[in-house]
């Protein structure tokens, strides 16, 4: 395949003659001595406070002859110069905002001083927005990578902690960082994401999950096959498990793999309570996935094919609300449900404070006035209510997303071939996921293919005396976490 | 050394046990009570449980046979035994085995679905939902069915403890006198618990895609010992609950045990059991169907996805056809004589090959040397 061409630099005089088209592109030139010097930089992006407090001030006061761009670093009060001769590598930098020396005599030379202003029209605030945790750290990752790069750096402190650079986009030369541990992550899975992400040719990289996308095993899917997550602590315990994180510059999402089905059903607070509740917080979290993505499909199934299941004390108060309801239960749940979807869509687009007024003017309006206008019945409502509701406990937003899809092609199904669509929706749904891979490793591990080694931490979390297997899966080079038995010489055993 | 496919296309060993176990556990669970007590009665359960036994040697036999054949799969030692003509025509045969044993779950299952579900629904409609599926998960090859298989081993499993509620009208008296039928009543039983065994030579197909398979017959005979430990469940579970006189005039026995189970919140729990029999007869056929496509593809020169839908129109002509009770006996028998011929005449025949073809080469080399 051909790659898209290339905005290539091939000198320097064109390089200037293209950026000194830009008005935001400054140009100083000054004497020193018998020879001039040029000071290039674009305003917009250097420092522009630090390059007349510091740099012209130390250029003015050179007072011996230079004939050489080395010579000058010595008067410089940076730590970043460099000497760069190729133009594609000094256009990439005066884009960063660093300021471009030149020497009138070696005009193919360029002395590059890192004055770029990186937190400029950053956030300061770095709480985490969409993942919240009542217990855990409240900090999150924000779209400034090297403040990223530092927040994780806090959190793993060994040297063994490596951080691989890749330029991506040719129009935003964006930088990757691909995070993992040397001597823990399994290198294969390292070299399948270099191997991936140099495959990759686009134009701009606007965020981390366009990355997923172009990245992952396989598009024709509704499940993301990458974790995305602004957590640290998140990304912190993906990494210390043999997983590798991928960090976008410009992104506050970061992204990690490989990651399997339960990653996404996993809170960081199932980690911080007890073993006991934070194994019942997650199974009610994956009973609500079922439970979201069964109702509704099962509510039609039994009241349009089977309505013998429904014993014949219930019978009566579920025929006494649709009494009057002129539809069938399919069209009834396919109207609620799409009203469910368009809250919800239209909450998320309307800033915060009139998505307050939507919200009940949504809930309790639109599902009041329905009911009493007969158009869907009283316990359809509840059940759709409370899917929806057991859809939002999903932790991670794209695969809640992807179970409120879901239920979509449930519906159908269950609206042909009653409980009979059900199963077979729910094979098909089963066969899916067994075809999926996220990055080579399949995604339902640790129940196909089956790892003991793993599942004290799957559908429950065990407590830390057994929960200190890596994911094995994945051939971590070590594969236990820690130590459990530690030893608590002051507690006294009755025996 | 047997022959193994190569290590990406491969499962684990422990998984022939899921394989073998679900490959014979399919439609035939849900009415053999009824189809066996025309024989020993009560004791009917005895030729199940020996039936199976005699499946351990079926199973030795067959790793036997393929620990000789060059690609490690029955089409090949075919083949290689009987040369490209008659090995090419025992290959159809084995082909047409194959298609008959999927018909026969699919038959069987869409007669369930328009007796006590969907009286209005034709079958071409449920065989047509049901094939597409097999296509996609069979598409997704070898690993994927096994997965599949796997996950269908263990959801219709939370069934058996169900089973305690009829149990608990259980009427253990029905079991004695024990031992009270001749030999030949127990032999008919035996040969009507055939069906309930099939499906254990499909491991002549899967057998490459076993990773050291040579020593996975530990996890095969696991396998054989979990059907019939099954089988015994649910026929001593049939036999306490209903006398001989009911069980001849229900044909499916194991649904009607479970109209006993109701609760507050739900009246019919039957229909769980009916719809489960989708996880039930989904594994096989994909196995069947994923074999069927191994032979056509290594005999002819067809690719995997033409071969793959060749099979599936061919039975989805077959099972689109409406069966009345006498052609669905006729059928019935058919399936069972030709799987009584594979399982206890053909493999040890073959077996017997395999052995005098060794000898003989081994003859050869010495006279030779």
């Amino acid at each position: 395949m051909k790659p898209s061409e290339q905005f290539d630099i091939h000198s320097l005089e064109q390089l200037f003659s293209i950026v000194s088209k830009s008005n935001d592109f400054s140009r100083i030139s000054l004497e020193i001595g018998q020879t001039s010097l040029t000071v290039s930089f674009y305003p917009s992006m250097s420092d522009t406070g630090e390059i007349h407090d510091h740099l012209l001030p130390c250029l003015h006061k050179i007072d011996e002859e230079i004939q050489r761009l080395e010579e000058l670093k010595k008067w410089l009060p940076f730590d970043e110069i460099t000497c760069e001769t190729v133009p594609n590598q000094i256009a990439n930098k005066l884009q960063q905002g660093y300021v471009v020396l030149q020497l009138q005599e070696a005009r193919n030379e360029a002395l590059l001083i890192n004055i770029s202003h990186e937190t400029m029209g950053h956030r300061t605030s770095n709480d985490t927005e969409n993942e919240f945790s009542v217990i855990g750290p409240k900090t999150g990752f924000v779209e400034n990578l090297s403040i990223n790069l530092h927040l994780l750096r806090q959190q793993i402190a060994i040297p063994q902690l490596i951080f691989e650079e890749l330029t991506i986009g040719s129009l935003s030369k964006t930088t990757i960082v691909v995070a993992y541990i040397e001597g823990l992550t399994n290198p294969e899975i390292v070299q399948t994401m270099k191997n991936r992400l140099k495959g990759v040719d686009m134009d701009i990289v606007y965020d981390s999950s366009f990355l997923e996308q172009v990245i992952s095993d396989n598009t024709n899917t509704p499940f993301p096959l990458f974790l995305t997550t602004e957590r640290i602590d998140r990304i912190a315990y993906v990494i210390s498990s043999g997983q590798i994180a991928l960090f976008t510059s410009g992104s506050p999402y970061v992204l990690a793999g490989p990651s399997t089905f339960m990653d996404f059903f996993i809170s960081p607070e199932d980690y911080y309570l007890n073993w006991i509740t934070g194994s019942f917080f997650r199974v009610i979290r994956l009973m609500s996935v079922f439970f979201s993505l069964f109702a509704s499909p099962i509510y039609i199934a039994v009241l349009t094919f089977h309505y013998e299941m429904i014993p014949s004390r219930l019978l009566q108060p579920i025929m006494m609300s649709g009494l009057h309801v002129p539809f069938s239960p399919v069209i009834e749940v396919v109207f609620l449900e799409t009203t469910i979807e368009l809250l919800r869509e239209a909450g998320a687009r309307l800033p915060a404070k009139i998505g307050q007024t939507l919200g009940i003017v949504g809930g309790i309006v639109i599902g009041e006035a329905s009911v009493q206008a007969s158009l869907t019945s009283n316990i359809l409502l509840i059940i759709v209510a409370l899917s929806a509701l057991a859809s939002f406990t999903t932790p991670i937003f794209k695969m809640a997303n992807t179970i409120r899809v879901l239920r979509f092609p449930l519906i159908l199904f269950s609206a042909l071939l009653g409980g009979l669509g059900i199963a077979i929706g729910f094979t098909l749904l089963l066969a899916h996921l067994l075809r999926l891979k996220s990055l080579d490793t399949p995604y339902m591990v640790p129940f196909f293919p089956f790892r003991k080694g793993n599942l004290s931490d799957s559908l429950i979390r065990a407590s830390y005396q057994f929960t200190t297997n890596r994911i094995l899966y994945l051939n971590p080079l070590r594969t236990k976490r820690y130590q459990p038995d530690t030893k608590k010489e002051d507690i006294e055993h009755d025996d | 050394m047997s022959y193994q496919a190569s290590l990406s296309k491969t499962v684990s060993p422990y998984l022939l046990w899921f394989l073998l176990h679900k490959s014979q556990t399919g439609i035939s669970m849900l009415n053999f009570q009824h189809a066996i007590t025309p024989g020993a009665g009560h004791d009917a359960w005895i030729s199940v449980l020996v039936t199976g036994l005699s499946i351990h040697v079926v199973v030795l036999l067959i790793f036997y046979i393929l620990k000789h054949a060059s690609k490690g799969d029955i089409i090949s030692l075919h083949v290689q035994l009987f040369g490209k003509w008659l090995g090419s025509l025992l290959n159809g045969a084995f082909l047409l085995y194959l298609l008959m044993l999927i018909c026969f779950q699919l038959i069987s299952y869409s007669q369930v679905i328009q007796t006590l579900v969907f009286p209005e629904m034709k079958a071409w409609r449920i065989a047509l939902v049901f094939l597409l599926m097999f296509v996609y998960i069979v598409r997704g090859g070898f690993r994927v069915i096994t997965g599949i298989t796997f996950c269908f081993v263990l959801i219709p499993s939370l069934l058996i403890v169900t089973l305690i509620f009829p149990l608990q009208y259980a009427e253990w008296r029905n079991f004695l006198p024990f031992l009270n039928h001749t030999l030949p009543e127990f032999t008919y039983s035996a040969s009507r618990s055939v069906p309930l065994y099939m499906g254990v030579e499909l491991l002549l197909i899967y057998f490459p895609y076993i990773r050291d398979n040579a020593k996975s017959a530990k996890w095969a005979h696991i396998g054989v010992l979990h059907t019939y430990v099954l089988y015994l469940i649910i026929a001593c579970t049939t036999f306490a609950f209903y006398n001989q006189g009911e069980i001849k005039h229900e044909i499916w026995p194991t649904l009607s045990l479970s109209k006993i189970i109701s609760f507050t919140f739900l009246e019919r729990f039957d229909y769980f059991y009916i719809f489960n029999w989708v996880f039930a007869i989904t594994p096989p056929c994909c196995i069947v169907l994923w074999g069927c496509t191994r032979i056509l593809r290594s005999s002819t020169s067809l690719s995997a996805k033409t071969s793959l839908w060749i099979v599936v129109i061919v039975v989805f002509i077959i099972v689109a056809w409406p069966y009345n009770a006498q052609m669905m006996q006729v059928v019935e028998d058919c399936i069972r004589y030709a799987g009584s011929i594979l399982l206890y005449g053909y493999i040890p025949l073959l077996a017997v090959c395999v052995f005098i073809s060794n000898r003989l080469q081994i003859w050869r080399a010495e006279r030779a040397s």
